[in-house]
């Protein structure tokens, strides 16, 4: 599958099990880039484009709301879907983040398939 | 408005996570059966606040976190670095764990704010008593124990 993912996520090894997942669904190693928070994706964001940020959002430095925000104010990137993935449960905040137009949130304990699904869904291609 | 878990659904939340995360099998046990293992020597713990407060904290086996580890990266256990793949692995299940936890609890009728996990010390594990609910997980042979404890507005453990 010819696409490119951004992941962003305070925790390395999780960023790991993501990017497995990602790779069983046909999407290449190369294509698929790492942030360890959203600073850190802001820096990736200016070198490359990617299809889809998988976004967690409690993390230092610049936590995934902030994230969003700063991403909303940028044109250039403004429109890269943002895939929440995350142990999140305040409803209020995944609520005003949907409204930010994040368009989904997949809530950690998740299957591989799950993100696969998502993945899929969220490209709109076949895996 | 519930404010803590219960053993049993606390240890169901653990197994879940673990399955789904690590697709390791793990089990609860009682606890008169954690003697039977290695003890823990890493400890992990996250803190949350908002209508109640609260924190969870894991107390593994050096076994079980190899194997956590191992599973999250799918890497043979020699090619796991504890420190840095073993810290990592026992923190995000400490998250995950405490994400649930919160979710449980009633994210339709209350709302929490989910701190970042920490390494803890053997020492701050808390005792059990009235505001602390405890599970004891085996998986691959090796133990897990979580705790779920309700901290008051104060900061203190609820009596």
């Amino acid at each position: 599958m010819s696409c490119t993912l951004l992941i962003v996520d305070d925790s390395p090894i999780l960023r790991m099990a993501i990017k497995k997942t990602a790779r069983l669904a046909g999407v290449q190693a190369e294509h698929i880039f790492e942030a360890g928070n959203g600073q850190e994706a802001l820096d990736s964001l200016s070198e490359q484009w990617v299809d889809l940020i998988l976004l967690d959002l409690n993390m230092p430095v610049m936590d995934g709301e902030q994230f969003v925000e700063a991403l909303l104010q940028n044109d250039d990137i403004k429109d890269i879907p943002v895939v929440i993935v995350s142990t999140e449960s305040n409803r209020e905040r995944l609520a005003r983040l949907r409204e930010m137009g994040v368009v989904a949130t997949l809530h950690k304990p998740f299957e591989p398939e799950d993100l696969c699904q998502l993945i899929s869904t969220t490209l709109g291609v076949k895996l | 408005m519930t404010t803590n878990i219960s053993s049993n659904r606390l240890a169901d939340l653990v197994v879940e996570a673990l399955e789904r995360t690590a697709f390791l099998l793990a089990d609860a046990m009682p606890p008169e059966a954690k003697d039977e293992f290695d003890r823990p020597s890493w400890f992990s713990t996250i803190n949350y606040t908002g209508t109640s407060g609260g924190a969870v904290f894991l107390a593994a086996s050096e076994g079980f976190v190899r194997e956590l580890a191992s599973s999250l990266l799918g890497v043979e256990h020699d090619e796991v670095d504890m420190d840095t793949h073993g810290r990592d692995a026992v923190n995000e299940l400490a998250n995950i764990v405490g994400g649930s936890v919160t979710l449980d609890l009633g994210s339709d009728t209350q709302q929490f704010s989910l701190g970042l996990p920490e390494a803890a010390a053997s020492d701050n594990m808390p005792m059990p008593g009235e505001a602390v609910t405890q599970c004891f997980i085996e998986s691959e042979g090796e133990l897990l124990i979580v705790t779920h404890v309700v901290i008051t507005q104060s900061g203190k453990l609820a009596a």
